[in-house]
Parts: structure tokens; C-alpha cells; sequence
């Protein structure tokens, strides 16, 4: 960390400054989780242009309630709620809906073994490949370790649906892979 | 046999970590942003919530509440000298008396009958053709002739349970806490409807409808007074 912030030696002194407005240490900020959380927002948002608005906005964000962080948990896990939630807002804004209830939980085979050996990029195109209602709540689920309960109240949906849909995605994974590998 | 858990945990590790290149000119876009002055949003956020409140307000409380409906009814005899110019055949002339009739002119026997003493309903039998012109001084008709009959009804009004003041205060509180809500939602962070409609009945099929009219209170006052 401190190899990308020379004059701040610690990321308490970091996220001070930042509060205290000064925009040196905002650049260093934006500088050390720019990248990290653009990829966080384009597995929620696709399209690149749309996925760069909401890194900007999530970090205009991040700048303005900075005084709302205290300390508890990682200061990049917080970050990473803020952008999360700001792709949501971007779904939500571009009408995109979120899944409807549908409370019918479905039966999901065991894994294929080979999904454990997928590399970075084809575990990226196989979560990109979902419809958007999959991917995000299998994103949400899977990869940012949120709970049903969590995803409930984000989405504003049951805790039945978001389970639902968290097996209909694992199954439209498992069949693609199968697709992939005939 | 792997379960999706265990692949899940693989592949989030593998993503965790995962940085994409930063664009170009995204820092100065943000620095624009920083740069801005805030909006005189504070003002029209109030404008809007008093009246969606007095709009929230008005729905609760128009209950025209019900009065003590009383209806009195009053019968009252003629109290005035009477002149009456009996005009057509009338067989009967129904008078009250406890008085004399000093005036009343008619057939000798008619004025025998008038000024006797007897302080009871006397039937006069009175020719068709003549003119009766019954006359008393004011003073004596008023004490004995006015009669008021007053009518009371009290029906009962229909129980309106009046909001308390602390059911009052609680539906402030919970408007405060639905514009917050609203608010927060603006924001872009997560917002637990779900909870918010818990134990507030009256929200349960109508929360997003008040949600609407409140940003559509706003957006239109911006509109009006061309405020960002």
C-alpha cells in the first residue's frame, strides 16, 4: 500500500486527509482502489461505459461519506459495499428489473469438477454469460459473500427469490460448462 | 464430491484480488464533481416533505367528525292580537280562553257565553256570514298562550377515535423516517422497505406511492424554480 503513497504513511492518515478534503491524498485514494473496484462494478454492469459512470459516482461517494466510516471492518470492504450498491442503483435507474418472486427452489446437481479448474478469464465470461438477474444475485451470493437475508433488502425481493435465483444460476452455469465442453 | 460452496470460495478468491485498468481522465471527472458546490438541495428536500406531510396530513385526519346533532323543534301558538276576518262558512271557532273577550261582538247569547267565568275551552257556534275579530291586550295572550314545545334529540354521534398525541407524534415520526428512507434511496444505498412497512399497516400497499409523490414533489419544485 504504501508503495502508491508516499506521503501517507499509514491508511488511517490516508482516509484523515481525505476527510479533511485534502485532494493529494484523494488522488491516492482513487489511485490505489480504482482498478480493484472498476472490475467489482463491471461483473455488475457490463457495458464499460455505463460500469466507468458508476465506479465515478461510488467514488464521489465514497469522498463525501467518508465521515460515516468508523473503523469497523476493512476500509476497502466498505468501499466495495458503496460500489456495489452503486451498480444496483445503476441497474435500477436503466429499468432494469430485478427477478420477480418466484419462491420455487430448485434442485442443483453437484458441481461439475471441472468448474474447479476454470481459469480467471473463463470463470469471468461463464458469470458474465448469466441473464443480469442471475448474475447478480449469483455475484452478490458467490463472489461478495453477501447472505439471502442481505440480498433480500437490497433488492427488495424475498429471501425464497433471491435463493431461487442463486440456483437457477449455479444450474445455467453447470449447463453451459457442459455446452462449452461437448 | 465438491459442493458449490467450495467452488464458489475458489472462485472468489480468484476474483477478490482481480484490478482492471483505470481509465483515463476518470480522476479529473471526479475532481469536477468534488469541485462542485453543493446544490441548494437542503430547502427543496424541506418544501417537499411539508407538503407531502400536509398532503399525509390532510388524508389522516379528513374524517369530518360527527356533532352532537340536536334538532329542537318549537310549536308555537299565535301570540299576537289576532285579527281574523272570518271570511267562509266556519261552524266552530276554537279558542282558548281564561280571559274575557270584552270586544268580541256577536248575538247576545255569543257574548253571554264569551264573558262567563268558566276558564275552559268554550265552543262558540257562530253564524257562517259573521265577522268574528277576536282582540285581546298583548300582555294577557303572552302569559297564557305561549306555548314552546322543545324537542331534544341526541343521537349519538359515531365514535371518532381522535389520534392521540402520541399516535401524532408517532406518524411524524414515521414520516420522518419514510423521507429518510426516501432520501437514502437517492443516495444509492440500500433501503429496507420491508421493515419500514413492518407493524405500519397503512404503508403496506401504499409505501411506494408515497415514495413517488414525494419525488415527484421535488423534481417538479426543481423544475419550478430551476434549482439543480
Amino acid at each position: 500500500m504504501n508503495k502508491r503513497l508516499p506521503s501517507f504513511s499509514s491508511e488511517t492518515e490516508l482516509i484523515n486527509a481525505c476527510r479533511n478534503n485534502n485532494r493529494h491524498a484523494q488522488h491516492a485514494l482513487f489511485q490505489q482502489f480504482a482498478g480493484k473496484m472498476l472490475h467489482v462494478v463491471k461483473r455488475y454492469i457490463t457495458n464499460t461505459s455505463e460500469a466507468e459512470d458508476t465506479l465515478m459516482e461510488g467514488f464521489v461517494k465514497v469522498f463525501k461519506k467518508l465521515e460515516q466510516y468508523q473503523g469497523d471492518g476493512s476500509f476497502e470492504g466498505w468501499i466495495r459495499r458503496i460500489m456495489v450498491n452503486e451498480a444496483l442503483m445503476s441497474i435500477r435507474k436503466n429499468k432494469d428489473r430485478f427477478p420477480v418472486d418466484i419462491d420455487v427452489a430448485f434442485d442443483v446437481a453437484h458441481p461439475d469438477e471441472t468448474l474447479m479448474q476454470l481459469g480467471l478469464q473463463e470463470i469471468e465470461d461463464l458469470i458474465a454469460s448469466l441473464p443480469k438477474g442471475y448474475r447478480t444475485i449469483f455475484n452478490l451470493y458467490a463472489i461478495e459473500g453477501y447472505s439471502h437475508a442481505e440480498i433480500a433488502l437490497l433488492l427488495d425481493i424475498s429471501e425464497g427469490t433471491s435463493k431461487s435465483q442463486l440456483s437457477r444460476a449455479r444450474a445455467q452455469l453447470q449447463n453451459q460448462l457442459t455446452a462449452l465442453h461437448r | 464430491m465438491k459442493n458449490w460452496n467450495s467452488v464458489e470460495e475458489k472462485w472468489r478468491e480468484q476474483l477478490q484480488n482481480k484490478s482492471d485498468d483505470i481509465p483515463e481522465g476518470l480522476w479529473s471527472r471526479i475532481e469536477e464533481r468534488l469541485d462542485e458546490k453543493p446544490a441548494r438541495r437542503f430547502p427543496i428536500y424541506w418544501a417537499a416533505a411539508a407538503m407531502l406531510l400536509i398532503a399525509i396530513g390532510i388524508s389522516w385526519n379528513y374524517n369530518p367528525a360527527p356533532e352532537e346533532t340536536t334538532v329542537v323543534a318549537k310549536t308555537e301558538k299565535s301570540l299576537a292580537p289576532v285579527e281574523m276576518a272570518v271570511t267562509e262558512p266556519s261552524p266552530l271557532v276554537l279558542e282558548v280562553e281564561n280571559s274575557s273577550l270584552p270586544t268580541l261582538k256577536s248575538s247576545p247569547e255569543e257574548v253571554a257565553m264569551a264573558t262567563s267565568t268558566t276558564p275552559e275551552v268554550t265552543i262558540i257556534e257562530q253564524a257562517p256570514t259573521e265577522i268574528v275579530v277576536a282582540s285581546a291586550p298583548s300582555i294577557e295572550k303572552k302569559s297564557d298562550a305561549e306555548e314552546v314545545i322543545i324537542v331534544r334529540l341526541d343521537i349519538d354521534p359515531i365514535e371518532e377515535v381522535k389520534p392521540t398525541f402520541t399516535q401524532q407524534k408517532r406518524r411524524k415520526s414515521l414520516f420522518g423516517k419514510i423521507v429518510g428512507e426516501i432520501r437514502q434511496a437517492l443516495d444509492g444505498e440500500p433501503v429496507n422497505w420491508q421493515k419500514l412497512k413492518e407493524g405500519n399497516p397503512a404503508l403496506e400497499n401504499n409505501i411506494h406511492n408515497v415514495a413517488n409523490t414525494y419525488i415527484k414533489t421535488e423534481e417538479n419544485l426543481k423544475r419550478t424554480l430551476q434549482i439543480q
